[in-house]
Parts: C-alpha cells; sequence; structure tokens
C-alpha cells in the first residue's frame, strides 16, 4: 500500500431532510488515478465538492495528510466539478488568462502550454460556439493552471465523441504517470473508469460500499465458465458428482458453472469421462460493470 | 490574493463588451438629455394678466385649464427646467441635471447586474473560491472593481456633459468650484452605495436576474415613491418625525435632489445614509460567502 494523499473520515452532509452523504470514507493514495463509481445521485459530486473545499460537511473530516497543512492543500488542488465553468463571450486563451492572473502566474507560453495538452492551442474562437467535448477539454486546461498536485475531475468524459474519450484517457494517464498528478475522477461510464482508474470506490445512495484496488476487483470479479453440451441434464449431475455447486441450465445446450475453483480444463475433463460431447466450452470474466450492478442490487 | 483576483476582475472588466457599450449608451442618453433640458422648451408655464383671471375663473368654475404651450412672445412668466432659455448654464449645473436624471443609476444596475451575474451564471466561482481566503479576496476584488467602474462612469459623465452641452447649450460656463467638488464627491460616493447594493443583491441571490430587476426598479425611485407613502403614513399615524423626511433613506432620492447648493449637513446625511447600505450589504455578502456553499 502506497503514501497516502487524502483521506476523508465519516463525511455527512445533509441537505434539509435528505442525507446527500452518510459516514463516507475514502482514501486517496498519493500518485493514484481513484475511480469514484455511482449513479446519478448516489453522492459523487457532493462528496468532491467537500473534498476541494466548495461545500461544507455537516459531519466529519478531510485529512488532506500528504499536503503540509489546509492552505498547502487548497493552493495545490484542482477541480473540474459538474459542467465546465468558463466564460462564454472569452476564447479560450482569455479563459485560461484569467486563471493565470488570480494565481499570480506570469511566465510567457504557459498558457499555450496548458492549451496544447487539451488541444486547443491557436483555437480563436470564443467558448460559446464551443462543442462539449471542447469545454470540456477546456476546463481541463483550466484545471491544470497552477500545477496541481490533486486534481478532481467530476464526469469529465460526459459528452465527449469516442474519440475524444480515448484523448482524454491518454490525457489523464499521461497527467499521472508523467506529472504525478494525483487524479480522483467519477464517472458512471464504468468501463472507461476501468481502463484508466488503479483505486475505486463504489458508492450508492450515499454510502461508501466498496473501495478497492484494481488488483483487488481484479480477484473478486467471478470468473464463470460456460459449456455447450448435448445433454445439459447429464452435465449437470456429472459435475454436481465432481463437487461444483454453483451450477445453472441457460437454454437446452448450455450450462454455466460459477464456482470460484472452476476451470475449463478440468470441467472438460469430467463432461469427456462422462461420454457428454461437448460443443463448445468458454470462459466469462465479470467486469466492473457487473460487479457494480452486484453490489448496488445486493444492497437494494 | 487580493491583488491577483483585483487583476483578474480588471481584465475581464476590460474583455466585457457591455463595459464599453454602458458608457456609449450613457453618452447617448447625455446627448439626449442636455438636448432635451437646453433645446427644447418644455417649461410649465403660469399665464399672467387676463389669462390668469380667466385661469381662475376656470378653476373656481370647476375645470382644470391646464398647462398650456404658449407663445414664449406673449405676456408669460416661466418657469422652465429647460436652461437653454438662460443662456448661461455651466456645466457644473448641467452635470448636475443629467447626474439626477438617474441615467447613471439606471445603468449602473444594468452593468453591475450583468458583471457580477457572470460569476454565477457560467459558475466559475468554482474555479477559485475552495477557501475562505479566496472568498474574501474575491469579494474585495468583484466590489473594488464595481467602485471603481461607478466612478470611471460619474467622472465620464463630465466630458460627455461638456460635448453635449456645447452642442446644445449654446454659451456653457466652464467653472471649477468647491461646491462641484464636494457634489461629485457625495454622489460618485452615493452612486456606489447604488452598485453595491446592485452586485450584493447578486451575490446573496447568487443569481444575475434578481439584481438587474431589484436595480432597475429601485434606479427609477419607485422606492422613493414607497418611503413617501411611509412618510404620509407616519404623519397621519401622528409619529412625531420633526422635519425628518423617511424618503431621505432612498439613494435615487437623494441624488434626484441633491444640487450644488444643497446644505452641507443634507450631504452628511445622504453620506452615512450611503455608507449605512454598504455596511449592510457587505455584511450579508460575507455572511453568505460564510455560511453558504459555492455553488
Amino acid at each position: 500500500m502506497g503514501e497516502y494523499l487524502l483521506e476523508t473520515n465519516n463525511l455527512v452532509k445533509a441537505y434539509s431532510k435528505d442525507l446527500a452523504l452518510n459516514g463516507v470514507s475514502i482514501h486517496i493514495e498519493k500518485g493514484a488515478i481513484y475511480g469514484l463509481i455511482g449513479r446519478n445521485g448516489a453522492g459523487k459530486t457532493t462528496l468532491m465538492r467537500i473534498i476541494c473545499g466548495l461545500a461544507r460537511p455537516t459531519e466529519g473530516t478531510v485529512n488532506p495528510i500528504g499536503f503540509a497543512n489546509n492552505k498547502d492543500f487548497y493552493k495545490n488542488i484542482s477541480a473540474v466539478i459538474e459542467s465546465p465553468a468558463l466564460y462564454p463571450y472569452l476564447n479560450a486563451y482569455d479563459n485560461l488568462k484569467l486563471k493565470c492572473l488570480a494565481y499570480g502566474i506570469d511566465r510567457p507560453g504557459y498558457i499555450e502550454e496548458k492549451l496544447k495538452i487539451v488541444g486547443l492551442n491557436g483555437v480563436k474562437k470564443k467558448v460559446s460556439q464551443y462543442s462539449l467535448g471542447m469545454k470540456q477539454r477546456l476546463a481541463i486546461a483550466l484545471a491544470l493552471v497552477g500545477d496541481p498536485e490533486f486534481l478532481l475531475l467530476d464526469e469529465p468524459i460526459n459528452g465527449l465523441d469516442p474519440q475524444a474519450i480515448v484523448e482524454v484517457r491518454n490525457l489523464f494517464e499521461r497527467l499521472n504517470k508523467e506529472n504525478g498528478i494525483t487524479i480522483l475522477i467519477s464517472s458512471h461510464i464504468l468501463e472507461e473508469l476501468a481502463k484508466v482508474a488503479t483505486q475505486f470506490a463504489i458508492i450508492d445512495k450515499g454510502q461508501i460500499l466498496e473501495e478497492l484496488t484494481r488488483e483487488e476487483l481484479l480477484t473478486k470479479g467471478t470468473n464463470e465458465v460456460i459449456v455447450g453440451c448435448s445433454d445439459v441434464d447429464l452435465a449437470e449431475s456429472a459435475l454436481k458428482s465432481s463437487g461444483f455447486t454453483s451450477i445453472r441450465k441457460e437454454g437446452k445446450e448450455s450450462i454455466v458453472i460459477g464456482d470460484s475453483n472452476a476451470d475449463v480444463a478440468s470441467i472438460n475433463k469430467i463432461l469427456i469421462e462422462k461420454s457428454i460431447s461437448i460443443n463448445s466450452i468458454g470462459t466469462k470474466s465479470e467486469g466492473i460493470e457487473d460487479y457494480y450492478l452486484r453490489l448496488t442490487s445486493r444492497k437494494v | 490574493m487580493y491583488f491577483n483576483f483585483l487583476r483578474m476582475e480588471l481584465f475581464r472588466l476590460l474583455k466585457r463588451k457591455s463595459t464599453f457599450i454602458i458608457l456609449g449608451v450613457l453618452l447617448a442618453l447625455t446627448i439626449f438629455t442636455n438636448w432635451f433640458y437646453c433645446s427644447v422648451n418644455i417649461g410649465m408655464t403660469v399665464q399672467t394678466g387676463d389669462a390668469i383671471e380667466e385661469y381662475d375663473q376656470a378653476f373656481e368654475a370647476g375645470y382644470d385649464a391646464g398647462t398650456q404651450m404658449v407663445d414664449p412672445e406673449e405676456d408669460y412668466q416661466m418657469f422652465g427646467r429647460g436652461l437653454g432659455m438662460y443662456g448661461n448654464a455651466s456645466v457644473s449645473e448641467l452635470y448636475n441635471y443629467n447626474s439626477s436624471s438617474g441615467n447613471v443609476i439606471l445603468l449602473l444596475a444594468i452593468w453591475v447586474a450583468l458583471f457580477i451575474g457572470d460569476i454565477y451564471l457560467s459558475s466559475s466561482q468554482k474555479v477559485y473560491l475552495n477557501s475562505n481566503a479566496n472568498k474574501g479576496a474575491w469579494i474585495g476584488a468583484k466590489y473594488t472593481v464595481v467602485a471603481l467602474y461607478t466612478t470611471a462612469m460619474n467622472l465620464l459623465l463630465w466630458p460627455m456633459v461638456l460635448l453635449s452641452s456645447a452642442l446644445f447649450c449654446g454659451d456653457v460656463k466652464l467653472s471649477f468650484d468647491f461646491n462641484f467638488f464636494v457634489y461629485f464627491l457625495v454622489i460618485n460616493f452615493l452612486c456606489i452605495a447604488f452598485s453595491v447594493i446592485i452586485a450584493a443583491l447578486n451575490d446573496i441571490t447568487r443569481k444575475r436576474v434578481p439584481g438587474l430587476v431589484i436595480g432597475i426598479i429601485l434606479s427609477q425611485g419607485i422606492v422613493s415613491l414607497l418611503f413617501a407613502v411611509l412618510d404620509i403614513l407616519a404623519r397621519v399615524i401622528k409619529l412625531d418625525l420633526g422635519e425628518f423626511q423617511i424618503a431621505s433613506l432612498s439613494i435615487a432620492n437623494r441624488l434626484a435632489v441633491f444640487n450644488l447648493s444643497t446644505p452641507s449637513k443634507d450631504f452628511c446625511w445622504g453620506v452615512t445614509v450611503g455608507a449605512i447600505y454598504i455596511a449592510i450589504s457587505l455584511f450579508f455578502v460575507v455572511l453568505t460567502a460564510k455560511k453558504k456553499d459555492v455553488v
């Protein structure tokens, strides 16, 4: 386990009678890409708003353990929360110039450098004429002003086309690996998040259901062996007598074995020994999406 | 941090088209106002001699003779608002007429609501306000820029008045006396107080529209009317206010009645009223920033 950059302790956020967050504790490692997974209204944005100081928790604390103090923490974080916060009547350069002025950055070529990272260098038109994808990219460039150590991105790939999603994903990986920026990303596009994140937290109804690393997620995900055969009833009894318990039939010609010790070779051997003819055999791994659905539906 | 935010807000001020459009509209309104005052004879007239007798007879008979446009060659006593008819108005007097017309505060209401409301429309506060230190510095910077633009508007009104009076008001005197200097300082302070109220409305509601609508209403003296009604009510219920008028609590009212010969105690009262409004507005802005989450 690496060194922690930030942790939250039992965060609670109440809005009149509703609890947006209910005892949320997460632990973000330094240098991680931390994926916050949850459906709309699960509490992702509220958690991010509290971490970056835009909202106050009703209870609980944010502990920036990787920073000298709160001042140092707020100086070194940047966030894109909800929609991109940009002045529509300004162009990309002027939007970044505003933040440079606020942060006292007066380095020649600095703004161009940030715009180049997101592929918007030289774009002269006003933000009001941008597509949503361009706005998202500009918002990321804006967040990079000040060279933050910790970046919070709330649904950063919303509205992006497939090519832009790949570009932005590569950008996150580059920022993380080359610049050493720790990134907290929330998204409901789980497969995309799974491609970049090294740590995950699954949040639902204001509570963290599970916090795990990518490796843990891979081991937690179940593997199933699917067999296509001529006699599923015979196959089922043969496998049961061999000690497999999680067996279900799928139609008249398929059988699924969900036991953790199920592997293609042993199942194949058992069925051949019983002279059951096999049409097909293979495995199906549970992805992050299945795991998330299984976890959240169990809670429901 | 404050000076960084100040530079940021000044940059944003100069990048906004409305900053310059509002000044253009002020120039147009100033030209129109001075043309109106100096070239169009709309003076209320009270007829003398036989005409007065006829007027009185008509009035007694139950008819309101009303106001009539009359031939200036005839024997009339004129109470004109048109300074041009005197032919020797000073730029300072014309400045006073323009200031009291309410054009400046109307345009200020619109500009302030656009400038401050912009922050909430674009949600850009989310980019900067992650700590209380930032909030304080940004509030300070925003209100400094609002005060600077208000002062710039009042200062630029002077050359606008000079230009338009040169065009329409004939023999115009340039005079820089102490009274005008004091008058300028007082009305500029009141205008700043007015701008701060509008900006505070935007900051407290965190929307553009309430500041814009209420600002326009306030600039049109509707609140002065309300205060005047309260004045009457106070007298009806025999509340002893002495010489105090509730209407004197209205900034628009103070701007409308102040002139170059206003007694200094009235100026002092005006400044006090403005300072109280500024203090209350800023108190609620800071309270909102401290108590409420950033949206």
